[in-house]
């Protein structure tokens, strides 16, 4: 292979060196090939989604199936499409970002005709997630059919979302450190988001629907579906930083908000949640749900507007530990600032393209420590003009939502600094979150 | 969709008054004076693509059992549509169902339609299942050399290719995204809110003019074989 790469460099030159001037600054460099480089920017990159049995539409897991795309792969890594992530700024958990330099290689590759390099081709493996220690398992009793395609007749509501209620029925407080989802349609899941909740709703919304699970829905109480994390399909476990839980109180049950998008044929969605909990002899402070939220909603048709949420002045210092936006699919752009005592200014989350089907709950690689004083607000940017290709409807509609609905908001997860503050956490933000869930 | 195709249907079987039905409708919505403004109609004096019976009576595609089959024969009815798909683009994959009711509305009014795999790596095998798995029932054909690509200039799936004939030349009346659920790649709406191709195949039973022949293709990029050859 190698001689053979060479062999057509050397043809080339003598080919254009008879009929004009040889270039100079054209090197004459080796193309990269699959086994010494393309194969592992691919694995890191790619495979993990596409591979048999995840969550990207197509395997890329041998020389073969790369190379048959390649210009299509490049394209799309171009357009900043691939791998799906949305944030701009800031440093998280799963950043699945490819440097300029992998996307230079992976076209010198396919330009200098896919190369194998030494030895047989190698097959890519999709990575495990890391070390998950699985100590309770949550399973759908029975399918719920998705259907081939999106029903029409839902247009102006929440569509393609399912939820669904897990009784824990746990005689202890728990203390969840990650949560697992696996999807039985990878095709079709895209977000899962998470709830625990005492309330009954999930029971009482899973009782009232004769199928399995419940259409739309999943906001537990005054607890947003959403506060206890999002997982986008294919993109990983939910893991908290070492040192933080997630607080379960006796007796919950998980309620779970399925998102999934139909891929033309019937698929079933069977999903299994697996949590991790926190070692009983391991120290862990609990993490709380700050709902960074726009109540209601009115917007014309053909109009663009900017929301802003509530500004939410904490009481006392917290370390942030996630972000979970959800936003109508009409929303453009989302972004969070964090407005220190200081009076200095910073974006903690931008979004600059939102894409509904492509949340996740972002998690800082270290936790970012909010002093007391901090005011912390989230924008969005709603496009409802019929030129918005995302608009649901078209020619567009006039948009009035609220109550409940969970249209715009990003949840902060926090946990309080000093353990009195967080005695007091609970009930100063249930007084915040009455605004925009009980309006 | 269910009405949307009940209405095309009713076109497409009855022609005359009942296809004055149609304006208002969904359906009719493709020629207001924007749509038409937006992706240029066919000027007068801007022919259409045309291709002589001769030369297309030599496209041979073999399909999934291996038997090679013409898709332009010369005693064949005069209405062709070519849907180019593969099995493993997203954006192909979720149009499947409104492949099957233009699928429904060609083959109502007399006319072939044939679904076309262009990718290098499609075998008779993967698409045939792909075919069972989705309830395909039209003639699949595989082009592995990608005559018809070359043919048609295609560049990505889907994309659908409506051919009808008069005398000996076959002329395209209109390539383009069966609908508008993808606006581009990653921005999809839930559902499509006008399906152009099933409006032109109206359009031509009923004989009024098909006032947008082309619209930009929306999908997945076909890799071209024997990359290097002119
Ligand atoms: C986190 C999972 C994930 C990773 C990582 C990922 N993909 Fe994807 N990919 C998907 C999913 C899911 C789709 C289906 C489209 C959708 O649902 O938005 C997709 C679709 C695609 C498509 C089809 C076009 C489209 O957007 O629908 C291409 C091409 C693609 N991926 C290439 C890549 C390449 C190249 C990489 C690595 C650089 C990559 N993907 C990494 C999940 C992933």
């Amino acid at each position: 292979m190698i001689w053979a790469a060479l062999f057509i460099t050397l043809l080339n030159m003598g080919v254009s060196g008879q009929a004009t001037p040889p270039k100079i600054d054209a090197p004459t460099v080796e193309p990269p090939t699959w086994n010494d480089q393309i194969g592992s920017i691919i694995e890191t990159r790619c495979v993990t989604c596409h591979a048999p049995g995840r969550s990207g539409p197509f395997s890329l897991a041998t020389s073969d199936a790369v190379q048959n795309r390649a210009t299509f792969l490049i394209e799309v890594i171009e357009a900043g499409r691939m791998p799906p992530w949305l944030p701009r700024a800031g440093v998280f958990e799963h950043q699945r970002t490819i440097p300029a330099s992998e996307v230079s290689a992976i076209r010198a590759w396919r330009d200098g005709g896919s190369p194998i390099g030494e030895g047989p081709p190698k097959i890519l493996v999709a990575a495990v997630d890391g070390a998950f220690q699985t100590d309770l398992v949550l399973q759908m009793p029975a399918a719920y059919e998705i259907p081939e395609e999106s029903d029409p007749a839902w247009h102006s509501g929440e569509l393609d979302v399912h939820g669904v209620n897990f009784p824990l029925q746990n005689s202890a407080p728990l203390k969840v450190r990650a949560i697992r989802h696996v999807a039985a349609a990878p095709r079709a899941m895209k977000v899962a988001a998470f709830a625990f909740d005492t309330t009954g709703t999930g029971r009482y919304l899973d009782d009232r629907d004769s199928r399995v699970g419940f259409l739309m829905g999943g906001d537990a109480g005054l607890r947003p579906v959403g506060a206890d994390g999002m997982i986008l399909n294919g993109s990983g476990d939910f893991r908290l930083p070492v040192g933080f839980h997630l607080p379960v109180e006796r007796g919950s049950d998980l309620v779970a908000q399925f998102q999934y998008r139909p891929t033309g044929k019937v698929e079933r969605l069977q999903e299994r949640i697996e949590l991790e909990l926190v070692p009983e002899d391991q120290e862990s402070r609990p993490v709380r749900w700050l709902p960074l939220a726009v109540g209601r909603v009115q917007i014309d048709a053909e109009v663009v507007k900017t929301y802003t949420s509530k500004e939410i002045v904490l009481e006392g210092a917290v370390d942030l530990v996630g972000l979970s936006p959800r936003a109508i699919e009409i929303c453009k752009s989302l972004w969070v600032d964090a407005v220190f005592p200081s009076g200095v200014r910073k974006r903690i989350l931008e979004i600059p393209d939102w894409d509904h089907h492509q949340r996740e709950t972002y998690v800082p690689v270290t936790p970012i420590r909010l002093s007391a004083g901090t005011t912390l607000m989230a924008s969005f940017l709603l496009d409802n003009t019929s030129e918005n290709p995302r608009n649901p409807d078209d020619p567009a509609v006039p948009i009035r939502r609220g109550r409940r609905t969970g249209v715009l908001n990003v949840i902060a997860q926090v946990a309080a600094v000093e353990p009195e503050f967080d005695d007091v956490f609970v009930a100063w933000r249930d007084r915040i979150s009455q605004a925009f869930m009980r309006p | 969709m269910c009405i949307i195709t009940l209405l095309l249907i009713s076109i497409v079987v009855g022609t005359g008054p009942s296809a004055q039905s149609e304006q208002g409708q969904s359906g009719g919505t493709i020629e207001s004076i924007e749509q038409v403004e937006e992706t240029s109609p066919p000027r007068e004096g801007t022919p259409l693509p045309t291709l002589s019976q001769a030369r297309l009576a030599e496209f041979k595609l073999a399909d999934t059992t291996g038997a090679a089959r013409g898709l332009f024969d010369q005693d064949g009815p005069d209405l062709v549509v070519v849907a180019m798909i593969s099995t493993t683009c997203p954006i192909a994959n979720a149009s499947i169902p409104e492949i099957r009711r233009l699928h429904d509305a060609v083959k109502k009014v007399g006319g072939r339609f044939f679904v076309v795999h262009p990718m290098v790596a499609t075998t008779a095998e993967s698409a045939s299942l792909h075919a069972r798995e989705r309830q395909l029932e039209m003639p699949v054909l595989l082009d592995p050399q990608q005559q018809l690509v070359r043919e048609f200039k295609a560049t990505v799936v889907p994309e659908v290719f409506i051919l009808t004939r008069s005398d000996v030349a076959w002329t395209l009346r209109y390539r383009g995204p069966f609908d508008n659920l993808y606006a581009e790649i990653g921005r999809r709406r839930r559902n499509a809110t006008k399906a152009y191709a099933r409006d032109v195949i109206s359009q031509i039973v009923t004989g009024r003019p098909v006032p947008v022949a082309k619209r930009p293709a929306v999908g997945c990029l076909i890799e071209k074989v024997g990359k290097g050859s002119p």
